[in-house]
């Protein structure tokens, strides 16, 4: 409930919120916790695995209990911490992992049968019988998993930014206040990431006015740096923001939850960004969490950590309860003690389990009279939803059996264990942490990157220490050590004496075997499971923590992984710094799916590149394909036309008349220089020297492990000029491999590589009236046969526009391929269209295209080919010369392996039912027989051709040159094909129609 | 991402460069005569080294030039950038126990050798 | 009647929050390699143009009517105005020896978007990894980098600090997508 002098928020406007459907109110500034910790409620949620109650544990992301789905439908989000959900009008919130409801969970059940879910449960129990999974799967995945993902599109936006600055500082508490007005006064271009809706960090939840800085109230302090910092052009401030990765070369990652207020439950313009940030230098000032003491039953409702309920209390004006117990080891529950006192809110007791502390806040607290419970632990607690009642023992050293337990009845239990530094973004950066044993913490040693940790990440707690040494160490590390450099800040504080932390883990360490002392909530991992971890012989605190799971929640373990360490060092009487930490993997927190995919889904999934004549296909609604990033027409379907039906069409009017195809995606390089002939005769399998000008030549290119790579016509424009066109996909890579050539392997070759892809738009006018067209199109060129030959290339002035035109064929028909400047592309092919329509032009598509090469047993490279092909292979002997002393892949087409003679070759095959057509990819056998049959290839494309009238197919079969005639068999699911291995040639094998 | 050093445009972004592998494997100048294995040995074996490791980089998305860089596997550090044709460089690199500076127990690939430990 | 020619976006210059887009007209584009160690190469070039070819990397230099910028140690890229092109071309080839240079047109090889606006950084940094701003940091710099996925280059306009304007080459076939990206991206620059 919020206490009566509150003014933090009560002046705010109020916010209407559901949880489990129930109405509730809060205010503008309010976190989901807050808000319902100030409407008393205190049971958020069930347990993974024992579904036992569970409340809210802390304040911060660290949360390991209070996560709950948010919002229905297409808005919902499963596991949002309670702690970080900013509310927002209508917010609608649900318990997760209970059924019927939170207060009455049938799954219950499993926490009376906890004895029997030790550690490794699941791998133990469900291994045996191994037929018996599918059964157990339907269950486990039934029990698995905290909410539920969500089933619709997500319909807000995320998007990405990358930022460089000089000072990257995160974290904007009092050290990183302090390290960003220093880096400011220097003129850095400085970034200070706060993941808090506001900055202060610490300082917000602090009211004690005896806490000071430069003899002001802190907070009034805080505000006073804040405003100076707001006057800094250099600054920039973002708040929301969490870094989440700390990666190479001072890469940070963050996420920025845009508007918060605004609310999940309607859509925003963007919701996340994920900053990505090059920082020159980078100030860690990350803060530390507060660690709890596990006792029995340490996790119901009402066990909260004490600075979080000291932060509710000041920052939200939420006192979490009535009646308050505090267990610590230090001195930082008095100072939370005092400001409860403070609001008229009963502090029970202080439950210490130190002899003594002469620290400032506990003599305070003596001063007022709280009663202080020296040198007793809670073994301990009583209430089934939310806590009634704790129970405490003398810690006693000698054996003796004083009877010394006293019961307190409360309606929240603060627990302060100490600190534990936030080292996760440091040790990312592989920075070296070492343990330091007066407070059992991990802190910063050694820098591996341009990085500083200033503040309570680096191990300082006291607000005295944490002034001078930021102060000291951000100047130290901005100025590199230069001591003339002058020092405009220098803040000052009282020293607050604190008292000495006692390194407690775990109260009742006899009693680990009672199942209930919760080490992590959100995997349910308790004391005892890592107790039977290590009996099981799990000796590295990895091994320990993938078994049990302990820190593998959502939560990493920020609250856990510590205790478990403190644990395993005390059961197995080791000190904790041996047995060192786990990693801290990245992310620091979840991240969201949408905001890792950032603006790239749906129409920006991918880059699409798109040709000259786009938006002719648009127009006359094509279908396309995506051809790696091209968007390739794929067929233009007329009324009442399926695939098939156009595709016929398509293929047909091209063999009988005239067909036109856009080509513009062939990949193009202009080769030119001294040595062009000599560079090409390397990189091609053939001869180039005597190509003559003016003519094509089809080469086909090699990795140097003799497997096809490439393919495609080469075009001789002048002695030392060379247009050499590649396959669409392949035109980047290739043009990149030719480069790599010239530049490491042959710098004494003179040739340089422009790419021409994208200057010109290419189209390809196929069938026995493309030489009618082009007449038409240009009627006082000659386009005889002997001026204008098959592999023959011709410069043409069309319309005004110089074009360079090629005679070459992948259809097996007379074609022209007209590459026309991409400018003017557009325009031609539609006079092309026009005039053609005396010739039923037909636009043709990718699949066409395809049943057109294979009717005439043209490969296509990444079809026919899959990396484990040679030219011989293809039965293309013809074009690897022999005469060359080398070339690249030239050496292993002699290895024992490329030259056996049971290779996979390329063949035709016609299958016996002509209008059944094979699948691609379909296995092919000899005879068959019992699985696993003797596969002897397999199909690489398969179509109906409706010039053959029948059903056609290219495979890869061992040995296939040889078994032409032979019948294979392609056993399929519910039948067997027959085929009969042909020439791959199913159309004009002598070339007839090719040289008119 | 590393920040890459070319030795043409100045420094930039991983993103803009590629890695073309070891660097100082030269195609032989005599292929037909070399064995299956001389050619294999060419074509596939490739050192994987902890620590120095020469290796060849194309800043693609820049001035399309190749060149060499030499770089820590253990730790990722560039040790040194210089061009094709350049002879490399004599280096040492640090190779710390664990691959990142970890401790040396407890941590990432490290502990179960200990043995009796408990 | 002579080819009609088509602009990729066929767009006016357009206002989005701030950031001007615009696709400029058709400009001759002429990409020339050679050795900037050949000392008669160097010559030749220069005396054609009037300009000293850069050697230094990620500038620009120009006269009256043609820029050429720097895109690689062997490479360079001129702009001419559209209908000087296929002159400049002649006389690069009647000046430079076929055997030891290439000049080739690329005019139709790219489209060039100009950005323009307080606000033209911002937007890019959507896209960019690269640290944009640092590198144009010089009045008649470029730069080539990766936007996305995608080549780019990219040539500072602007002699002052006050307003930004930049060209941006691109893959004609990017042209479109990136325009998209770019109106998309410009819906949001309070960051």
């Amino acid at each position: 409930m919020r206490y009566k002098n509150n003014k933090n928020l009560e002046n705010n406007k109020s916010v209407k919120f559901y949880f489990d459907s129930k109405e509730y109110f809060g205010f503008e500034g309010d976190t989901l916790a807050s808000a319902l910790l100030a409407n008393n409620v205190h049971l958020i949620g069930r347990s993974f695995k024992y579904h036992r109650p569970r409340g809210i544990y802390s304040a911060g992301s660290e949360e390991p209990n209070g996560i709950v789905q948010l919002e229905t439908n297409e808005y919902t989000e499963p596991n949002r911490r309670v702690t970080e959900v900013q509310i927002y009008d209508g917010l609608k919130a649900y318990s997760q992992n209970n059924w019927p409801s939170v207060k009455f969970d049938a799954g219950a059940v499993n926490d009376l049968l906890s004895p029997f879910f030790p550690a490794g449960f699941y791998y133990k129990t469900f291994m045996w019988p191994p037929k018996f999974w599918k059964a157990y799967e339907f269950f486990i995945r039934h029990a698995a998993g905290l909410g539920k993902s969500p089933k619709k599109d997500d319909p807000h936006k995320y998007e990405h930014f990358h930022y460089h600055c000089d000072v990257l500082i995160v974290g904007a508490g009092v050290s990183g206040l302090i390290s960003a007005e220093i880096a400011a006064s220097k003129n850095y271009k400085v970034l200070l990431v706060e993941q808090e809706g506001d900055l202060g960090g610490e300082i917000l939840s602090t009211i004690n006015k005896n806490i000071k800085i430069d003899n002001l109230p802190i907070n009034e302090w805080k505000n006073k740096i804040i405003d100076k910092l707001s006057k800094y052009s250099n600054v920039k401030i973002v708040k929301n923001t969490t870094c989440f990765a700390y990666l190479n070369y001072n890469l940070l990652l963050a996420v920025q939850e845009i508007d918060p207020e605004k609310g999940l439950n309607k859509k925003n313009d963007i919701r996340e960004r994920i900053w990505k940030i090059r920082s020159k230098k980078v100030i860690l000032a990350t803060g530390a969490i507060e660690r709890p003491i596990i006792f029995n039953n340490n996790d119901r409702p009402g066990i909260m950590l004490s600075n979080s309920a000291k932060k509710y209390l000041n920052k939200y004006g939420v006192a979490v309860g009535k009646n308050v117990v505090f267990f610590t080891n230090n001195d930082s529950a008095y100072e939370t003690a005092l400001d409860f006192v403070e609001q008229g809110i009963k502090v029970e007791a202080i439950v210490d389990t130190r002899d003594n502390s002469d620290g400032y806040f506990p003599n305070k607290a003596n001063e007022l009279g709280v009663t202080i419970l020296k040198g007793y632990e809670i073994s301990d607690t009583i209430g089934r939803l939310k806590i009634r009642e704790v129970k405490l023992k003398k810690i006693t050293t000698e054996n003796n059996n004083e009877k010394s337990s006293i019961n307190i009845k409360c309606d929240l239990l603060a627990i302060a264990g100490g600190w534990t530094p936030t080292v996760h973004l440091f040790t990312q950066s592989k920075g070296k942490l070492k343990y330091r044993d007066i407070d059992g913490s991990y802190i910063p040693s050694e820098v591996y990157q341009d990085t500083l940790c200033v503040g309570s990440c680096n191990g300082d707690y006291n607000l005295n220490e944490i002034l001078i040494k930021t102060q000291e160490d951000t100047l130290a590390y901005l100025n590199n050590n230069d001591e003339n450099e002058l020092d405009e800040v220098n803040y000052k504080s009282d020293n607050l004496k604190h008292g000495k932390h006692e390194n407690i883990w775990i109260t009742s360490k006899n009693n680990i075997s009672r199942t209930k002392m919760f080490v992590d909530f959100q995997n349910d991992v308790t004391a005892k499971d890592i107790k039977l971890a290590l009996k099981e012989g799990f000796q590295s605190i990895e091994h320990v923590k993938r078994y049990t799971t302990t820190g593998m929640a959502t939560d990493q373990g920020k609250t856990s992984n510590i205790n478990a360490l403190g644990i395993i060092s005390e059961l197995t009487d080791t000190n904790i710094s041996e047995l060192g930490t786990t990693t801290f993997r990245l992310p620091y927190k979840p991240v969201t799916f949408g905001a890792i995919a950032g603006r790239h889904v749906k129409e920006f999934f991918d880059l699409e590149r798109t040709s000259p004549m786009h938006q002719w296909h648009i127009d006359n609604e094509a279908l396309f394909e995506d051809v790696g990033q091209w968007k390739r027409a794929w067929y233009y379907p007329k009324k009442n036309e399926n695939f098939q039906s156009a595709l016929n069409r398509e293929v047909k009017a091209t063999r009988d008349s005239l067909g036109i195809l856009d080509a513009s995606t062939l990949g193009k390089i202009d080769i030119k220089g001294r040595d062009v002939s000599e560079f090409l005769n390397r990189v091609y399998t053939n001869s180039w020297s005597k190509l003559e000008i003016g003519k094509c030549r089809y080469g086909v290119m090699l990795g140097d492990d003799g497997m096809v790579i490439d393919d495609g016509v080469t075009t001789r424009l002048d002695e030392f000029h060379y247009l050499m066109s590649t396959t669409t996909g392949n035109a980047a890579s290739v043009m990149s491999k030719l480069e790599d050539w010239l530049q490491t392997e042959w710098p004494e070759l003179e040739v340089y590589l422009t790419s021409v892809t994208e200057n010109y738009g290419t189209i390809s006018l196929n069938g026995p009236n493309s030489k009618k067209l082009m007449q038409k199109l240009i009627p006082d060129f000659d386009f005889s046969k002997e001026n204008f030959p098959h592999m023959s290339f011709k410069d043409i002035n069309i319309n005004g526009i110089m074009c360079r035109v090629m005679r070459i064929s992948f259809t097996g028909e007379m074609c022209y391929e007209i590459n026309v400047p991409s400018g003017y592309a557009k325009n031609l092919w539609e006079i092309c269209i026009d005039k053609g329509k005396e010739f039923n032009i037909t636009p043709y598509g990718t699949e066409a295209m395809h049943v057109l090469r294979a009717e005439k047993g043209f490969i296509i490279v990444g079809q026919e080919t899959d990396g484990s092909v040679t030219p011989v292979d293809l039965d293309m002997d013809w074009i690897v010369s022999k005469k060359k002393y080398d070339f690249i892949g030239k050496r292993a087409l002699f290895r024992s392996d490329t030259i056996k003679k049971d290779r996979k070759q390329l063949v035709g095959l016609k299958t016996k039912d002509p209008n059944k057509v094979l699948e691609e990819g379909s296995q092919l056998v000899e005879k068959i027989t019992a699985l696993p049959m003797k596969m002897v290839g397999h199909v690489t494309s398969s179509y109906y051709s409706p010039n053959l009238k029948s059903s056609f197919a290219l495979a890869l079969i061992k040995g296939g040159l040889e078994k032409k005639g032979k019948v294979l068999i392609a056993p399929m699911e519910n039948e067997n094909i027959e085929v009969e291995i042909t020439s791959p040639v199913f159309i004009d094998p002598k070339n007839h129609r090719i040289n008119q | 991402m590393f920040l890459i050093n070319c030795p043409y445009c100045g420094e930039r972004d991983q993103a803009e460069f590629s890695c073309g592998g070891e660097a100082h494997i030269a195609r032989p100048k005599n292929p037909p005569e070399l064995s299956d294995d001389q050619w294999a040995e060419y074509l596939f074996l490739r050192k994987n080294e902890k620590g120095v490791h020469y290796e060849r980089w194309n800043h693609e998305y820049g001035c399309r030039q190749w060149f060499n860089l030499a770089r820590n596997t253990a730790t990722d550090e560039i040790l040194a950038i210089y061009k094709m044709g350049e002879a490399p460089p004599k280096l040492k690199a640090n190779i710390p126990a664990t691959p990142s500076g970890e401790p040396s127990i407890g941590s990432g690939n490290s502990s179960t050798s200990k043995k009796d430990r408990f | 009647m002579s080819l009609a020619f088509n602009n990729v976006l066929n767009l006016n210059k357009k206002n989005y929050n701030g950031v001007t887009i615009e696709e400029l007209s058709l400009s001759g584009k002429i990409n020339i390699r050679g050795k900037s160690s050949d000392k008669e190469f160097m010559k030749n070039i220069g005396s054609a143009l009037n300009l000293v070819l850069p050697i230094e990397p990620n500038v620009r230099i120009f006269n009256n009517n043609i820029s050429i910028m720097w895109l690689g140690p062997n490479e360079w890229l001129v702009i001419t105005p559209e209908n000087e092109k296929d002159g400049i071309i002649s006389l690069l080839k009647s000046n430079l020896n076929p055997q030891k240079t290439a000049i080739t047109d690329v005019s139709f090889n790219r489209t060039i978007l100009r950005l323009e606006g307080e606000k033209v950084f911002t937007l890019l940094s959507k896209f960019l990894v690269a640290n944009l701003e640092e590198i144009l940091k010089t009045n008649f710099s470029v730069a080539q980098t990766i936007f996305i996925k995608i080549p780019v280059l990219f040539v500072r306009n602007n002699t002052d600090e006050e307003s930004t304007s930049l060209d941006l080459h691109l893959n004609r076939s990017h042209t479109k997508y990136v325009y998209e990206l770019l109106v998309d991206g410009s819906k949001n620059l309070n960051i």
